[in-house]
């Protein structure tokens, strides 16, 4: 009976605690829902209503709202949430969720400078404590919200994901076979989600996410604002499937598509890269207890890069890029490895591949470009400098990578047809730039074990204002302003190539500061350069050798110092031409030849530039031209121990002259052909000159050309005459003797020479002595003989200054001439052999300043066997202005003719000078006979008998005997009529005395009678001229009428 | 081989050409006016190289020697020389060699 009171009691008290606790329930349920998930936020919480029906297994919760800290703001919740699960599974231990759905979720992210507002609901949370199994069959997720409010970007910006849509099933701790499928709408695009052999704890999924037409342009939020790309426009569509277990960690694989992205430069319009399409992949993706592995990440795709070039319009079309990223662990397992393969905007290939390592370990990169055009780039170089070429190279990095330029580079950097250049002016061009052996080490050293350019091309200018314009040097300006910087402060890194190697080059040097302007072609350059760098290291060594303009070859092989300038070397030609540097002498010359030289050369330092070279140098052909003629040539000319000691002197220790010959031309406007194209023109005036004059002043010493040995073998000279009628001409061969201590230095002790040849083919000419320096006083000691020189060969000049020409003859004269400052003191011995004269028209000079007609003069000069031998001295002061050469020459021939014809006419009657010893006349003493008779009286007889010698001493001149019958005679023969007979009594009286005295009676002419003026009769004498011979028709046939010198 | 004989042909025509104008009876102030005057007008043709050219006269024949750098150069020194007054017949022993063959 207790007992079962007992019971009741208990029952009652059990019924009152299930009626208090089913009436409590609600509220019991509702307190604790809003207590634990305040709990788990630590947030503000609150639940419209919850119904839980445990007997059910029915849970509803509506309005969970999850609030902000500060109690405004939402962070999460539903609408409602409904729950059927089996009660009576909680017994062992596992909640079976038959029906779960949720509506209208809500959840609200913020991203602030410092983090996001869920970070204190992500930190510190350890795994959850697996106390019961849950198993849920269906789960259903409707109108969904979320949102992510990026508050720490400089524009606020908010992302929403609405629609969010969800289906689920055998969602389970115990099975992994669940599924779910998720579609929402993120930022206008499409998003599904599909979960397949889910297992709640473990946790373990396969989720396949697509998004499909992402607008990207958002992006743009997240790059720097002063980036130089900005994203315009693009689209997305991705797809990635991730594997998460919790034993296995998480796998993914993704693929991405990115099309019609667009990115410009801020301010600008054109697109400076399009996209049309790019592929991402990565695979092998894994995470798994800390440890990140990527298996592989490719991307590929292609754009239009806009032309930099400033104005262009142009795009460079299309770009491909393919990379692939391998390997990657993090922490760092293993190096990963990077394959880059892509066109180069504007042409061109890169490829970048190796091993990454995270910094600070060193990562191992080989980069190489192939082809990539440097057009698009030539942008990028400083200064108004114009570059293109194709560039290739094969670098290796081996440093921690870093949001830089890669400071330790090594390899090999090429480009191929290079050109270099200002813009608008001729470029430096190359067939290809190698550099071997790059190491980099940014920003301290350049270093280079070797740099080739192979063909290159280049013209260095020089205006005519004197302006030298370098291709591939920086415009002037730009140039000096560098220069003017201390080296420390440009902040470029220190360079240094072992080697610089040059093949096959060409320069091309056109000087238009010259008259006329220069052309220099340098041709098969090759060159070979150490210890180039910059600062510079010391001297360089040089090593080049080239073809000069107009062939032939030329090298130096020596040290070059840059800082100061300076040179030391040997240079050396082989058959250089020597016309292309003409231009250089101001010469209106055409100059001919080649060169061989063979010269040790050095440029020492200083103020005053200094060049000395010593070795042998020798030519072939040389020629100097005036249009096509040749006026001066030398078949070869050797010169041996050759000192320029440039400014100052020049000297020579052996030149040898090897068949020179000279034109000696005088045309007709009386000028010396020859010196006038060895005559300097005039210097151009430009906007160089007055630099040029400052450093070249007025009165700088002239150099000094010294030549200690001068030979001369097989020379000739041809002396033309244009001025003469016919004109004169004549050939000197066979030059052949040397000259000792040739200088220009006024103090240099005279040379002394000895020269022989041959004049007009035959004379034998020989000359000897001593002459002073060239810039000196005039000093001279000369000793000349010319053997048998044929006399016609001078007809011009005879019929020009005495109208007389030469038919026979020849010459043969000595002559001593000495010239100390103005002192002339000359003697000449001629002698004239078999000379015969014919008279031409014109005026006879001889017997204008002699007073007899040159045939007389001839004539009484000649000896018995008809030779002329006289004595012609010279002297006078130079400087005397009344002195006179011609005059001088002239009147010695004058004394010496009347001294020489005197002597034979003082034998026979008496010459009658004026006041400068020219004749007057001759006056022939006559042979008196008394008044009519024909008989020679013993005077008679004597004058007879010198008339004889005269005639024998002077073999051409002939004697007029003229009676001359006075009035005594008539007396004597009764009349007139006699008188003629006399006459002829007398004729032949003389005529048989000079017969009878041993003289020529054929050279006895007899005239007319004429009246004595006297009242002595007599045979008048008087010099006939020799016999005649004029040929005047012959003269006029052959050279026209006059014979002034003009035709 | 053309130049070698044209050169052997000319020597051998000049040869000839002296030995006999030596045997017979020469005019030496007739052929030395010949000469200069040859020589001096090959010398004023200025827009052709002859100024080098050997000349002999021997009885108004002339005789010219050396080289040229063109047929028609030795044309010209050929006509130059015909055109003098007296010249009687003209033997042109000039050698083309060419330019700068000289």
């Amino acid at each position: 009976m207790v007992t079962r009171r007992r019971v009741l009691i208990a029952g009652a008290v059990a019924a009152l605690a299930i009626l208090a606790l089913v009436i409590a329930w609600p509220s019991l349920v509702h307190r604790l829902v809003i207590a634990r998930i305040h709990a788990l936020t630590h947030r503000p919480v609150s639940v419209e209503a919850v119904h839980l029906n445990p007997l059910t297994g029915r849970l509803i919760v509506q309005g969970l709202r999850v609030h902000e800290r500060d109690g405004e703001s939402l962070f999460t919740g539903f609408e409602r949430l409904e729950i059927h699960f089996n009660p009576l599974s909680l017994l062992d231990r596992h909640l079976r969720i038959h029906e779960a759905r949720l509506e209208a979720p809500t959840t609200r992210i913020v991203r602030l400078p410092e983090g996001f507002n869920i970070s204190d609901l992500t930190e510190g949370s350890g795994p959850p404590r697996r106390w019961l199994d849950v198993t849920v069959t269906h789960l259903v997720v409707t109108r969904g919200l979320a949102t992510l409010e990026d508050r720490a970007l400089a524009e606020p910006r908010t992302w929403t994901s609405e629609g969010i849509e969800i289906e689920a099933h055998d969602l389970s701790t115990r099975r992994d076979d669940g599924r779910a499928t998720a579609r929402s709408v993120t930022e206008g695009a499409p998003v599904s989600l599909e979960l397949r052999r889910m297992r709640l704890y473990p946790i373990h999924l396969e989720a396949v996410a697509t998004a499909s037409n992402v607008d990207l342009s958002p992006a743009r939020l997240y790059l720097p604002r002063d980036a130089a790309l900005v994203l315009d426009r693009g689209r997305a569509t991705s797809t990635l499937t991730v594997t998460l277990d919790a034993r296995d960690g998480l796998s993914a694989h993704a693929t991405a598509e990115i099309v019609d992205a667009v990115m410009r430069r801020p301010g600008e319009r054109d697109p400076a890269l399009e996209v049309p399409r790019l592929t991402l992949e990565l695979a092998d993706l894994r995470y798994q207890k800390e440890r990140l592995e990527v298996g592989r990440f490719e991307l590929a795709g292609a754009a239009s890069v806009k032309d930099p070039r400033a104005g262009a319009r142009a795009r460079y079309q299309v770009s491909t890029l393919q990379a692939s990223l391998a390997d990657v662990t993090w922490p760092v397992a293993r190096p990963g490895r990077l394959d880059v393969r892509s066109s180069v905007p504007g042409g061109g290939r890169l490829e970048l591949s190796g091993r990454l390592r995270p910094p600070p370990a060193a990562s191992q990169l080989r980069l190489r470009l192939a082809r990539v055009d440097l057009l698009p780039w030539a942008q990028l170089v400083p200064g108004a400098l114009h570059v293109e070429g194709f560039a290739e190279a094969d670098l290796r990095i081996d440093e921690p990578l870093a949001p830089a330029a890669p400071s330790h580079v090594r390899g090999l950097v090429a480009v191929n047809q290079v050109g270099v250049g200002a813009t608008g002016a001729d470029s430096l061009r190359a067939a290809r730039i190698e550099a071997r052996g790059l190491e980099v080490e940014w920003p301290r050293r350049v270093a280079v074990r070797q740099i080739v350019v192979t063909r290159p091309r280049g013209a260095v200018e020089r205006d005519q204002s004197g302006a030298v314009m370098v291709p591939g040097a920086p415009p002037r300006g730009e140039a000096e302003a560098a220069a003017a910087r201390p080296s420390g402060e440009t902040g470029a890194p220190a360079l240094a190539a072992d080697e610089v190697i040059v093949r096959d080059g060409r320069l091309a040097w056109r000087d238009r500061s010259v008259e006329p302007a220069v052309t220099l072609d340098l041709e098969a350059v090759n060159a070979r350069i150490t210890g180039v760098g910059w600062p510079m290291r010391g001297p360089l060594r040089l090593q080049v050798d080239m073809r000069p303009p107009g062939g032939g070859r030329a090298e130096f092989d020596g040290r070059v110092d840059l800082e100061p300038v300076a040179l030391e070397g040997r240079a050396r030609a082989q058959g250089a031409a020597v016309g292309p540097y003409v231009a250089y002498a101001a010469l209106p010359a055409r100059i001919g030849g080649r060169v061989d030289f063979d010269l040790a050369v050095a440029m020492a330092p200083g103020s005053e530039p200094r060049v000395t070279a010593r070795g042998d140098v020798a030519a072939s052909a040389l020629d100097v031209r005036d249009e096509e003629r040749t006026l001066l040539r030398v078949e070869r000319a050797g010169a041996t121990g050759v000192h320029v000691d440039w400014p100052r002197r020049a000297t020579i220790r052996q030149l040898t002259l090897q068949r020179p010959w000279m034109l000696l031309e005088r045309d007709r406007d009386n000028t010396l052909s020859l010196r006038t194209l060895l005559t300097p023109r005039p210097a151009r005036r430009s906007a160089a000159s007055p630099s040029r004059e400052r450093s070249e002043p007025a009165d700088s010493p002239p150099v000094i050309i010294a030549i200690r040995d001068l030979a001369i073998e097989d020379g000739g000279i041809r002396a033309v005459d244009q001025r003469v009628t016919p004109p004169f001409a004549l050939d000197t061969r066979g030059l052949t003797g040397r000259v000792r201590g040739v200088s220009t230095d006024p103090a240099a002790p005279p040379a002394e020479f000895d020269l022989s040849g041959r004049a007009g083919g035959e004379a034998q000419l020989a000359a000897r002595g001593r002459v002073g320096p060239i810039t000196g006083p005039l000093r001279l000691d000369v000793a000349a003989e010319l053997h048998d020189f044929a006399l016609p060969r001078t007809n011009p000049y005879l019929l020009q200054q005495v109208a007389w020409e030469a038919r026979s003859g020849s010459l043969t004269t000595s002559v001593r001439c000495r010239i100390d400052r103005d002192a002339l003191d000359a003697k000449t011995d001629i002698l004239v052999r078999r000379l015969e004269l014919v008279r031409a028209t014109g005026t006879d000079q001889a017997q204008a300043r002699v007073g007899l007609p040159l045939g007389t003069i001839v004539a009484l000069m000649k000896d018995r066997r008809g030779d002329i031998r006289v004595a012609v001295p010279v002297g006078g002061r130079l400087s005397d202005p009344r002195f006179d050469v011609s005059e001088a020459i002239w009147s010695t021939l004058r004394n010496v003719a009347v001294k020489t014809i005197t002597a034979p006419l003082s034998w026979i009657g008496r010459v009658h000078t004026e006041g400068d010893s020219k004749i007057q006349h001759v006056d022939v003493e006559p042979v008196r006979f008394p008044p009519g008779s024909a008989t020679l009286t013993p005077d008679g007889r004597e004058q007879v008998a010198r008339l004889a010698a005269f005639l024998a001493q002077v073999p051409d001149i002939r004697l007029s005997l003229t009676p001359m019958l006075s009035a005594g005679d008539r007396a004597a023969v009764d009349g007139s009529a006699g008188l003629p007979a006399l006459g002829r009594r007398r004729l032949e009286a003389v005529r048989e005395g000079i017969t009878e005295a041993g003289g020529d009676g054929d050279r006895l002419k007899a005239a007319a009678p004429a009246e004595s003026p006297s009242q002595e009769g007599a045979i008048q004498v008087a010099l006939l001229d020799p016999e005649p011979r004029d040929r005047p028709g012959l003269i006029r046939r052959l050279f026209g009428e006059g014979t002034d010198g003009r035709r | 081989m053309r130049r070698p004989l044209a050169a052997l042909a000319g020597a051998a025509a000049l040869a000839a050409g002296l030995a006999l104008g030596g045997c017979a009876t020469t005019d030496p102030w007739h052929d030395a006016r010949i000469e200069s005057e040859v020589k001096a007008r090959l010398v004023a043709e200025k827009d052709v190289d002859l100024t080098r050219l050997g000349v002999v006269s021997r009885k108004s024949v002339v005789y010219l020697s050396g080289h040229v750098e063109s047929p028609e150069e030795r044309e010209r020194a050929q006509a130059v020389a015909a055109g003098v007054p007296g010249v009687q017949r003209v033997i042109n022993a000039v050698d083309v060699r060419g330019p700068g063959a000289r």
